[in-house]
């Protein structure tokens, strides 16, 4: 017996010194890529990296899944103060700028100038708002993404919509048209705790999210009233479904009731189009987010940077080996063809798989549309707080406890006011 | 300590007296550097974080002094959470404990071993599953519109509860997956507490003919009451500390209803990069716990009766 747990144990030794020599040996740079997809589109990025890792023998990109934004997000703050950031990460974009003050990110500017096979500046300069700090190069795009309109082309169809809403008044229409208290379906869904959607919306109408001094929201008037008063009016006709739970949690639980044909319109991630398309018992449509005065996009999703400033130069040059090459047209067009995600350049858009893909799934470019119309936005570490603690929390208190549009929108520019005081 | 052991002051240690002193200090110091190093120090260091400013990965944060407390203080948020976390540890509390007595009575009492048995594994399991799935679970048998319960509760034609998606009923939700996840292990450990007292206690009443209820008050609940005493001070820290549920289930909505201190300080640590701010609030947690189990001890003084 004893005998055969010392055999045991002995080969159990043996085994881990080989696979650590298979690593140690082979004189690769290995670096880690911490990234916040799950599922599907966490599949499609080790399968990326997978072909990346198989396509040369100089590099070995460790691709780990931390969790989503915030969760994510939070690993990395630990591992930066620490100082084991890793070399590469995805990050969200408003969190770009608090690493970049830090100076915590590696300058990636003298490897793109040195680099002729990828040109930054292909690039859609819609996706680059998040990338320059101070005239240095720090991030890439990878996984933007755009709120857009998704609805159910079938049930609009049965109600006499033969068209996506494209303003307001057509949304209420439309959403009021396909509630049926009966049947327990609702026109229209959307997840108020996450203050991107309030924002979107707030855009249409003709607001910023900052102001010109960059120091409180830039709604401080009707244009941030009205997307409150929108909702409540849906409320009043019976036709907002309001999913459960907070943040990421009332995103997922809101595109479970669209996909079971609960709430027949919804506004959601550009990023969520194929997975919506492919588990939907009926045809998804996608559309701008309705205007009010104007179109207008917010940018959302992730970048590429990396905490690699006290790697080799050896090392460093691999970073960006890599980074540029998730951004090559071919490889972001195949992740923007697999997910919804926009494509960040020409050469993705045009690449073969995204045309191919393009042919098949019809709504697929319908946000890269939406590009001209980004806005700004606030490039500090204070906006996260802005944006979920206030913005959140108070169309919270109007939509939930029924305090009034105007009061919210007060009590938002005064508590931001504060924060930059 | 006696009397006699006390050594005069200026008598010389002879050698065997140094060497036992330090054989002794040699045996505490493991246990005296852990103790320093993952406690002391992290407790410090928590006070001295308190006082500045910066996010996580600023280098040299700039000394602030007390602003971090004057602005939680002053903020609503931090008071709604106050009173959130107070109320949320006086619902498990109180309902956990209660219940968890009244269950193990009821078992002690109950006759059918094979009953007993199957009752006690079925409470006792929550407790090993981890709190990530079991708030997941709960997050959708609760869902307000499709979920388990709703469907269940209007199947039968109740009227159907708001649960985490209505600021009034939210903090209770959040609660109620706290006590049925906890109480079978309550429920254990007062159990082996009735077990341990002794028979002939209860035959002395029985000889008297005293009747059952008076029996579990004047005799049962005062001798198991260091173990009451115990379990509430356990299960007062560990609501305190509630964390996994309320991330899971709520994220602290809506409106902030279950937004609980440990949550709050989460959010502000990573989410706002404010660690100054958090960590004031971690002191304020310290202080609030510390306050508790010593309230706790001192009204218990005059109440528990060791044997």
């Amino acid at each position: 017996m004893k005998k055969a747990v010392l055999v045991i144990v002995a080969m159990l030794m043996a085994f881990c010194l080989l696979t650590a020599s298979a690593f140690a040996d082979d004189g690769k740079i290995t670096l880690e890529f911490w990234h916040s997809m799950g599922s599907k589109t966490g599949e499609l990025i080790q399968e990326i990296v997978d072909e990346f890792n198989a396509s040369q023998d100089e590099i070995y990109i460790d691709c780990i899944y931390q969790g989503d934004y915030t969760t994510g997000g939070t690993k990395i703050q630990a591992a930066v103060a620490s100082g084991n950031g890793p070399a590469i990460a995805q990050i969200e974009i408003t969190r770009v700028g608090m690493y970049a003050a830090a100076g915590a990110l590696l300058d990636l500017t003298p490897y793109a100038e040195a680099d002729e096979n990828f040109d930054v500046k292909s690039l859609y300069p819609g996706v680059m708002d998040f990338s320059y700090y101070d005239g240095q190069l720090v991030s890439l795009p990878n996984g933007r993404s755009v709120p857009v309109m998704y609805y159910n082309v079938d049930a609009l169809k049965a109600a006499g919509f033969e068209k996506a809403p494209e303003n307001w008044e057509e949304l209420r229409a439309a959403a009021a048209a396909t509630t049926d208290p009966e049947k327990g379906t609702y026109g229209y869904g959307c997840p108020i705790g996450d203050s991107w959607y309030y924002l979107a919306l707030m855009l249409t109408a003709g607001g910023q999210v900052y102001n010109e001094e960059g120091n409180n929201i830039g709604f401080h008037n009707e244009a941030g009233i009205k997307p409150l008063q929108l909702w409540l009016d849906m409320i009043s006709d019976g036709s907002l479904y309001l999913p459960d739970g907070d943040d990421y949690a009332s995103n997922s639980a809101l595109r479970n009731s669209f996909m079971a044909g609960i709430c027949n319109i919804t506004m959601q991630s550009s990023a969520q189009y194929r997975s919506l398309a492919d588990n939907s018992p009926f045809e998804v449509g996608v559309a701008y987010i309705p205007k009010d005065v104007t179109y207008a996009a917010i940018p959302g999703g992730s970048n590429l940077v990396s905490f690699g400033t006290n790697l080799s130069e050896e090392e460093k040059q691999a970073v960006w080996t890599f980074m540029s090459y998730m951004c090559s047209g071919d490889v972001a067009g195949k992740y923007a063809a697999g997910t919804g995600y926009l494509p960040t350049s020409d050469a993705a858009l045009n690449s073969a798989i995204y045309q191919e893909k393009l042919a098949q799934y019809p709504y697929l470019d319908i946000a890269v549309g939406q590009l001209e119309y980004f806005v700004k936005m606030p490039f500090d570490e204070t906006y996260t707080e802005v944006k979920d603690a206030i913005v959140g929390r108070y169309t919270q208190e109007v939509i939930i406890n029924g305090m009034s549009p105007e009061d919210a929108v007060e009590a938002m520019w005064e508590e931001t006011g504060e924060l930059y005081e | 300590m006696n009397g006699e052991m006390v050594i005069p002051k200026k008598r010389k240690l002879d050698k065997n007296q140094i060497r036992e002193r330090i054989s002794g200090y040699i045996l505490m110091a493991p246990a005296a550097i852990l103790l320093f190093v993952f406690t002391v120090y992290p407790i410090g260091f928590l006070f001295y974080r308190s006082l500045h400013g910066g996010n996580l990965i600023t280098n040299d944060p700039k000394y602030t002094g007390f602003k971090n407390y004057e602005k939680i203080f002053k903020s609503a948020d931090f008071q709604k959470v106050l009173l959130n976390t107070l109320t949320y540890t006086l619902i498990t509390v109180v309902i956990t404990i209660i219940l968890a007595v009244i269950i193990a009575a009821w078992l002690k009492g109950s006759r059918n071993p094979k009953l007993n048995e199957f009752t006690q594994t079925v409470m006792f399991t929550p407790h090993v599953i981890s709190m990530v799935s079991v708030a997941t679970l709960f997050l959708w048998m609760m869902d307000s519109k499709n979920g388990l319960f709703n469907t269940v509760l209007q199947a039968l034609g109740l009227p159907q509860g708001t649960f985490i998606s209505s600021p009034s009923t939210a903090l209770f939700s959040v609660a109620l997956v706290q006590i049925w996840k906890s109480l079978g292990y309550y429920v254990l450990l007062i159990m082996a507490a009735i077990q341990n007292i002794p028979q002939s206690v209860y035959e002395a009443a029985e000889m008297d003919d005293t009747p059952k209820l008076r029996v579990f008050f004047k005799i049962t609940i005062p001798m198991i009451s260091p173990t009451i005493l115990f379990t509430t001070v356990v299960a007062t820290i560990a609501s305190f500390k509630v964390f996994d549920s309320v991330s899971i289930m709520t994220g602290g909505g809506p409106v902030n209803a279950t937004n609980t201190l440990v949550y709050y300080i989460y959010d502000y640590a990573f989410r706002y990069g404010k660690p100054g701010q958090a960590s004031a609030a971690g002191i304020i947690l310290l202080i609030f716990v510390c306050i508790i189990t010593f309230i706790q001890f001192q009204v218990s003084k005059s109440r528990v009766h060791y044997q």
